[in-house]
């Protein structure tokens, strides 16, 4: 006698819930906790560690500025930092209130007048700064992936393509941004030329000079990647008699996947470390600019608020690279 | 600037506060000369618009000018008392961002010429004492003196020729405008102009120059052949 019983009848989403659920319960039960804890034991000394050094050490080297920033006083300038930001939204919206004020007057005299809003002018503040160079980074980040995939995939696919394009690479991959930027900055103003601009002229010099530095590695990767399909595969598609398109996106695409993403990783974190630099000349309103103004500014806080913005720049570019790399465990199958 | 200095990439710079101050207070830097002792009371610094611009937006213009003329009565009202909230508005980051100390020096009345010497001098920053802000042709007949002697206007021009560039280019008539408003609307008084039924061609308590030689504006031409260096006459750079 065979008896038959029907499964569970639970939708997707709730099975979803009680996996993670199950996996949070197991990650809280003491014998994980300590081990999580042992994990993160050695990061944490070594980290106390430097901080003590750092206190000790900074009041002994002296600059004309004052003495090098100790961790007391970057914590202070931080904080300080987010206070002023604080302030300017007070403004702002007191500014904007005031023009609302002003736009209700207009408009009780004269319902037909023509009334606006307009935006606050003042500074931006530090973090409308990383903000900007968030938006940059990201924005050349994707213009040299659109680039250099393709390409790569071109690259990697045709030996001869690949022997004419590869010396032209291997010229242009060590070139600094630094030697760019004026290049960039020319070509910019002279091309980009309207009544409205929708981008500032700063932002695009500064994105542009992001993606011709960051291209290379995506490039280079995706073009390694794609020349090294297991020639199983590649035999398979023969026999298949797949055409091109499909050849590229049923087999060499998965295939290269994960070169590909080594090559956006460090794509990104040089885009991160460029991006100051090219902040700093072109004068973009984001991070670079703000350790140059600090720099020139010369108060006896400019070194530890730099110090503060190395800090942030550090952080953010550590998180950028973990995004990736939760990127890259979801997408590449061999990791 | 005083951080290039340091770095060794300048020997030296001529520049406004407060940079001076700031080598003086980093140690890097002595200030030989100011602006002062060269000629008391001389015209320094402009504010500029293009004729397009002053033609497209009279009214911005001339609201610029009536907010930039209070912020100067503002700064010498009552004997310089508000300089002290002035340096805290200047020590921000986004503004000149120095130390509060460095920049009160200069704007509170006094010098240090290097550490330790430091002396009293009042009237280093004029903004609107002795009608600092008056446009008077004779400040734009001084400047072309010079670029005729140094060049910069290369064949000579008869007196009238810069009469009638002053006129042109100092626009008393527009300031004259932006006073009349704030005295219509009891901003300011009458008493802090100049009588504007007056010429106002010659800036009145005009300091002597370090040279010894006479300032005549109304013979430009006499004024430039009196210098021992420089273009003269018909001469050409």
């Amino acid at each position: 006698m065979t008896t038959i019983t029907s499964a569970k009848n639970t939708s997707q989403p709730t099975r979803w819930l009680g996996q993670r659920l199950r996996s949070l319960g197991e990650s809280l039960t003491p014998g994980q906790l300590a081990a999580t804890g042992r994990q993160m034991l050695l990061p944490l000394i070594g980290i106390l560690v430097f901080v003590g050094f750092w206190h000790l050490a900074a009041p002994q080297v002296d600059t004309s500025l004052g003495s090098f920033p100790g961790p007391a006083q970057v914590w202070e300038q931080s904080g300080q930092l987010w206070q002023e930001h604080v302030n300017q939204r007070e403004r702002a919206d007191k500014f904007i209130a005031m023009q609302e004020e002003r736009n209700a007057r207009i408009l009780a005299d004269n319902p037909e007048a023509e009334v606006r809003i307009r935006n606050y002018p003042g500074a931006p503040t530090f973090p409308d700064q990383i903000l900007t160079s968030l938006v940059t980074v990201l924005a050349g980040f994707i213009v040299a992936t659109a680039i250099a995939v393709p390409l790569g995939i071109v690259v990697g696919l045709n030996r001869h393509f690949q022997a004419a394009v590869n010396p032209l690479i291997q010229v242009f991959k060590p070139v600094s941004p630094l030697a760019w930027l004026p290049l960039v900055t020319m070509v910019v103003s002279a091309t980009y030329v309207s009544d409205d601009p929708m981008f500032e002229k700063s932002f695009l010099t500064s994105m542009i000079t992001v993606t011709l530095c960051s291209l290379w590695p995506t490039l280079i990767n995706t073009s390694v990647g794609v020349a090294a399909v297991n020639p199983d595969l590649l035999n398979v598609s023969r026999v298949l008699r797949l055409s091109f398109w499909t050849h590229v996106r049923k087999v060499v695409l998965p295939s290269s996947v994960p070169m590909i993403f080594t090559g956006l990783r460090v794509s990104l974190g040089i885009a991160w470390m460029v991006l100051i630099a090219a902040e700093m000349l072109a004068q973009s309103p984001g991070l670079g600019k703000f350790v140059w103004d600090e720099f020139q500014n010369g108060s006896s806080q400019s070194l530890s608020r730099i110090m503060v913005a190395v800090l942030a720049i550090g952080f953010i570019g550590f998180v950028l690279d973990r995004v990736m790399l939760l990127i890259q465990r979801k997408v590449a199958w061999n990791e | 600037m005083p951080a290039t200095m340091e770095a060794g990439t300048i020997q030296g710079y001529c520049v406004g506060e407060p940079w001076n101050q700031q080598a003086v207070f980093m140690g890097i830097g002595v200030p030989v000369i100011t602006d002062y002792e060269i000629w008391p009371n001389n015209p320094e610094k402009v504010f500029g618009v293009t004729r397009q611009w002053a033609e497209d937006y009279p009214n911005t213009h001339l609201r610029l000018l009536r907010a930039m003329i209070r912020a100067a009565h503002w700064l010498d009202e009552n004997n310089n008392a508000n300089r002290d909230e002035a340096v805290d508005i200047l020590a921000r980051p986004n503004y000149v961002g120095a130390d509060q100390a460095v920049i009160a020096n200069s704007m509170t009345g006094t010098f240090e010429y290097e550490k330790g010497d430091i002396r009293e001098v009042p009237d280093f920053n004029v903004f609107f004492r002795y009608h600092a802000t008056y446009p008077y042709p004779s400040d734009a007949i001084w400047y072309l003196t010079q670029m005729r002697r140094w060049g910069q206007i290369p064949e000579a021009k008869p007196d009238d020729w810069y009469m009638e560039t002053a006129a042109r280019v100092y626009r008393a008539d527009i300031y004259e405008q932006a006073a009349r408003s704030l005295i219509a609307d009891g901003t300011l008084k009458a008493s802090d102009f100049p009588d504007f039924d007056a010429e106002n061609f010659q800036r009145p308590q005009q300091g002597e120059l370090i040279d010894g030689i006479a300032f005549t504006p109304r013979t430009p031409n006499a004024y430039i052949d009196s210098f021992d260096i420089g273009l003269k006459g018909t001469q050409t750079p």
